[in-house]
């Protein structure tokens, strides 16, 4: 005799009593599907995509679980929101927890003003100002040289030099360290690209993408932010 | 199922506009609204049944018709067209369009 | 317990697994079902409910499946007795059927939305699940779209486009159906415990695969519009009606002569070529006269399922419900309880047996209850031949001739007291575990032959394998009554309605009449009346011919003359005659009321799956008609 887990097999008993029953109509749409890995789902959210969290792990609850040790990882992506159960959990458990979880972030996610595109850029190039800075001793250790050409809507553009040209290591270079880095402190971030190396165009002081330059798109694969 | 009941004294005044609410047997045919909820004086298995039908808060619902001998009354509520007796139909108030 | 019925056959598919299909009623389970399974199908009840559920065989060998078809529903949190009966068997619970090993939810394209909430409760029972689609065509028609991939997807469990009327899609249901044991599971159950949270994961599914609703059905609302008018809704639902009942009781009519004529004259050759008067008389009348019996009821139960299947499919039904719901809610029942009634004015035996079309279990019982109650076809005779003794066929009252009134009067009497029984019976015994009427007006469709034929077959099997046996034995025992002991010797030199008639007198039937003497002899009943009412026991019209028999009419079936000089043979009345005018209006009085049918009860037995029901019928409507039969005569004695 099984019983079905789900399924009430007793009527629910009048509720409280109140003037008229009000459905809180404040719960977020989302539902889980499944990945390729069992203990990773993938949260469908209707609506616009969601902007990444500037926070590691979506922020807050989320941010909580994983702290917790529920979570082994939860990322706001390209594809949506996707989270990682850590081993020994299993998700009839911790199902309702990480739904409310993900669901307080997309709310979160949702409610926070966008930022105008101009602070955006200019606190991303700050920091790719930093990061380059990071990055670029790294490229220079093997012949290399990394050069910060523009930030402009959320990309941002560099252009490699020396014996970084040209390498076949250079998506690994810039992918694996510089974008990684960055969407780390700006979440925000779009695409790093690349800009073909011309002899005798500006230095990168200028910040502006010189002219005649073609912008080729480096998103090979990509990375999950640092620490994980 | 929870029963979330929120207590509409206990919200700030400005967040409570003033809404004609009714009960759905008030609505003549052609009428529109939208379901603001189920009187709690509803049975729980009734309650139960309405919400999967699809007067759930938040639908919108139209009357289509009254039998010619003056009940049932046909709705259309969701995707389907359903008939209900008034006694089914008083406990279903409705938000009239202002 | 009604599902072993079949002892052999489920031995051999208990190995096998089984699937169980649910889905919303009007959302092409039957239809899909079929398609899937042909017509190797059993029904059976559920034990102690009037619900049934049909089980078929899906593939062949060690692969094949057994396919359980569950009651439709909105819900699987059961709002009624009815309802719990099914998820007990989804969880096992009831004896003697096993849990399923896996659900396939039949969802209706064009009510995706509130059919997503059935199938969060079906996923939410763990269960291997699989989503069926259908209407799909219809949803397209009517503008909508959906994703069916992307459905599958969002649910994470595979899912069937089918077009369950064309068949378009059941082959890749059927070798996905085969395949369960592959079938994925989704990695996290939809929160059904929480509505709020329910809604949300609907409202995301809906936005996942692209959900765009059908437009209203434009041709169903403009048909609705005359279906459903105050003036041409009632006219036209009056002109289906007429067909309705014509079919069943005009065209029926020659139909049952052709049997009864048949087995008549195969009656006649056995006797004739069987030497043993006794043999006989057993093998033409006990025998094929019992199976005549039997099928005589087939065209009736033909006739009346394939244009109520025809109703039913087309959506009408479901129109005719809202039309007479307001009538029928006098009575406590709904709309749905109309045809069952006015079917049982031509035979309360598929009267009760289309109540299988009503989802209440307690408003079927109290049609159930009812139906003998309504002025049945063979109570004609009997009218026609008491009427006739008690008013001239020449008298006039006014420009109508009064025995067409006291027939209108006592068809209306059977008609009302239905109606009061109903109430009575839904106010006291049958109170509880009902939700309010509540139905849905499908859009309309048009119905597959496939789909009528099976839905004519199941009842008409039903009948001849269940009632039938019942019936006939029945039949058998009342032949022993009315012809044992034999009295060879003593009418050999008689006339053959003399022997007859000595035969019966001296029977045990007779014995019993002579028996109830005292119990009848307030209505002003002799023994020989008493046997009329122990033979109409195997229908009500043959009342007349047995009456026929006892007085030694030469034509047993029009025996007016004979009975009207018909007297007393013993006890204080001696030499008084029988058939006075209170007496008479005793008689009738009993036979609208009482519950003289065995098939009749067998088939509320089958239908009830109990004999408690109708052994409550045959005793309370026994004392009812004994009561009313007093009560007409006391007064009848008191005016004249």
């Amino acid at each position: 005799m099984s019983e079905l887990p789900g399924v009430r097999t007793d009527a629910p008993t009048t509720g409280p009593v109140t003037p008229v029953e009000v459905t809180d109509g404040s719960v977020v749409a989302v539902h889980p599907e499944r990945t390729a890995d069992p203990l990773t789902l993938r949260w469908y959210v209707p609506g616009p995509a969601l902007p990444r969290a500037e926070e590691p792990h979506g922020g807050g609850a989320l941010a909580a679980l994983v702290a917790l040790g529920v979570l082994a990882d939860a990322e706001i992506g390209p594809e949506g929101l996707t989270t990682t159960l850590a081993s020994g959990r299993s998700w009839p458990q911790e199902g309702a927890a990480v739904r409310e979880a993900v669901q307080a972030t997309v709310a979160a996610a949702r409610a926070r003003p966008a930022r105008p595109p101009a602070e955006r850029d200019a606190a991303l190039r700050q920091l790719a100002e930093l990061v380059v800075g990071g990055a670029g001793p790294y490229a220079a250790s093997h012949g290399g040289r990394i050069e910060l050409v523009s930030v402009q809507d959320d990309v941002v553009s560099v252009r490699l030099g020396g014996a970084c040209h040209g390498c076949p290591a250079q998506a690994f270079t810039v992918h694996r360290r510089l974008e990684a880095d960055l969407r780390h402190g700006a979440p925000w971030l779009r695409e790093v690209t690349v800009v073909e190396q011309r002899p005798g165009a500006g230095s990168g002081a200028d910040c502006a993408l010189p002219e005649g330059s073609t912008r080729r798109p480096l998103v090979l694969f990509r990375s999950r932010p640092p620490g994980v | 199922m929870s029963e979330t009941a929120i207590d509409v004294t206990s919200l700030p005044p400005a967040s409570v506009p003033p809404r004609r609410t009714a009960s759905l047997s008030v609505l003549r045919r052609g009428d529109g609204a939208r379901i603001v909820g189920i009187d709690a004086a509803c049975p729980a298995p009734v309650m139960q049944r309405l919400c999967e039908l699809g007067f759930c808060a938040d639908a919108t619902i139209e009357c289509l018709r009254r039998a010619p001998l003056g009940s049932p009354t046909v709705y259309r509520i969701g995707d389907a067209d359903l008939c209900l007796r008034t006694s089914l139909t008083d406990y279903i108030q409705v938000e009239l369009p202002a | 317990m009604s599902h072993h019925h079949d002892g052999g056959r489920s031995t051999t598919t208990a190995t096998g697994a089984v699937l169980a299909l649910v889905g919303a009623p009007n959302a092409g389970k039957s239809s899909v079902f079929n398609r899937l399974t042909g017509l190797r199908v059993r029904t059976a009840n559920y034990p102690g409910v009037t619900v049934t559920h049909s089980t078929g065989v899906v593939g062949d060998g060690p692969r094949g499946v057994q396919l359980v078809d569950l009651p439709g529903t909105y819900g699987l949190t059961p709002v009624s007795p009815d309802e719990h009966v099914v998820l007990d068997h989804l969880a096992g619970r009831l004896p003697g059927t096993r849990a399923p090993d896996a659900l396939l939810v039949v969802v209706d394209a064009t009510t995706l939305r509130r059919s997503l909430s059935l199938v969060a409760q079906a996923l939410a029972t763990a269960l291997p699940c699989a989503v069926v689609l259908t209407m799909t065509d219809e949803l397209d028609v009517r503008g909508g779209h959906l994703d069916a991939a992307a459905l599958s997807q969002a649910l994470g469990v595979p899912v069937y486009p089918v077009v369950g009327h064309r068949g378009r899609g059941v082959p890749a249901l059927r070798d996905g159906l085969l395949d369960w044991p592959t079938w994925q599971a989704p990695a996290l159950l939809p929160p059904v415990d929480d509505r709020a949270q329910l809604d949300g994961w609907i409202l995301s599914v809906l936005d996942r695969v692209g959900y765009r609703p059908a437009g209203p059905p434009t041709g169903s609302r403009s048909l609705d519009r005359v279906l459903l008018h105050p003036v041409w809704g009632l006219v036209t639902f009056a002109a289906v009606m007429v067909v309705f009942f014509q079919a069943i009781f005009t065209l029926a009519a020659p139909l049952q002569g052709y049997v009864e004529s048949l087995f008549g004259w195969l009656g006649g050759l056995a006797a004739a070529d069987i030497a043993n008067p006794v043999l006989a008389d057993l093998v033409s009348t006990g025998l094929i006269g019992g199976l005549g019996g039997v099928l005589v009821f087939l065209p009736q139960i033909v006739l009346l399922f394939t244009l109520l299947s025809l109703l039913e499919a087309v959506g009408y039904l479901a129109r005719a419900a809202v039309l007479m719901d307001r009538v029928m809610a006098i009575s406590g029942l709904d709309g749905r309880a109309f045809v069952s009634m006015l079917s049982s004015i031509a035979c309360a035996v598929p009267g009760i047996m289309s109540t299988r079309t009503m989802p209440s279990s307690r408003d079927r019982i109290a049609t159930m209850l009812a139906a003998p109650l309504m002025p049945c076809s063979a109570r004609l005779p009997v009218y026609l031949l008491l009427t006739g003794m008690l008013v001239p066929t020449t008298a006039r009252w006014g420009p109508f001739g009064l025995q067409g009134f006291a027939l209108f009067a006592l068809y209306m009497a059977g008609g009302i007291s239905a109606m009061i029984a109903a109430s009575v019976l839904r106010a006291t015994v049958l109170r509880r575990g009902g939700l309010p009427f509540y139905l849905e007006l499908p859009p309309f469709r048009m119905p597959t032959l496939r789909t009528l034929a099976q839905s004519v077959w199941t009842p008409v099997r039903m009948f001849l394998r269940k009632v039938g046996t019942i019936i006939l034995v029945a039949n058998l025992v009342l032949w022993a009554l009315l012809t044992f002991p034999t009295r060879t010797a003593e009418t050999a030199t008689m006339s053959p309605s003399e022997a007859s008639a000595y035969t019966l007198d001296h029977s045990v039937a007779a014995s019993i009449g002579h028996a109830l003497e005292p119990v009848y002899e307030p209505l002003g009943f002799d023994w020989r009346i008493n046997i009329g009412l122990v033979s109409a026991m195997a229908a009500r019209e043959v009342f007349v011919s047995t009456l026929g028999q006892v007085a030694a009419a030469q034509d047993p079936e029009n025996p007016q003359d004979v009975l009207r000089t018909m007297t007393f043979t013993d006890g204080e009345h001696v030499g008084e005659r029988v058939f006075t005018a209170p007496t008479i209006i005793a008689l009738l009085v009993y036979f609208v009321f009482a519950m003289q049918c065995i098939s009749t009860l067998a088939v509320m037995r089958r239908e009830s799956n109990s004999w408690r029901w109708p052994a409550f019928s045959f005793v309370s409507l026994t004392l009812l008609a004994w009561v009313a039969a007093w009560l007409a005569r006391s007064v009848a004695l008191a005016l004249t």
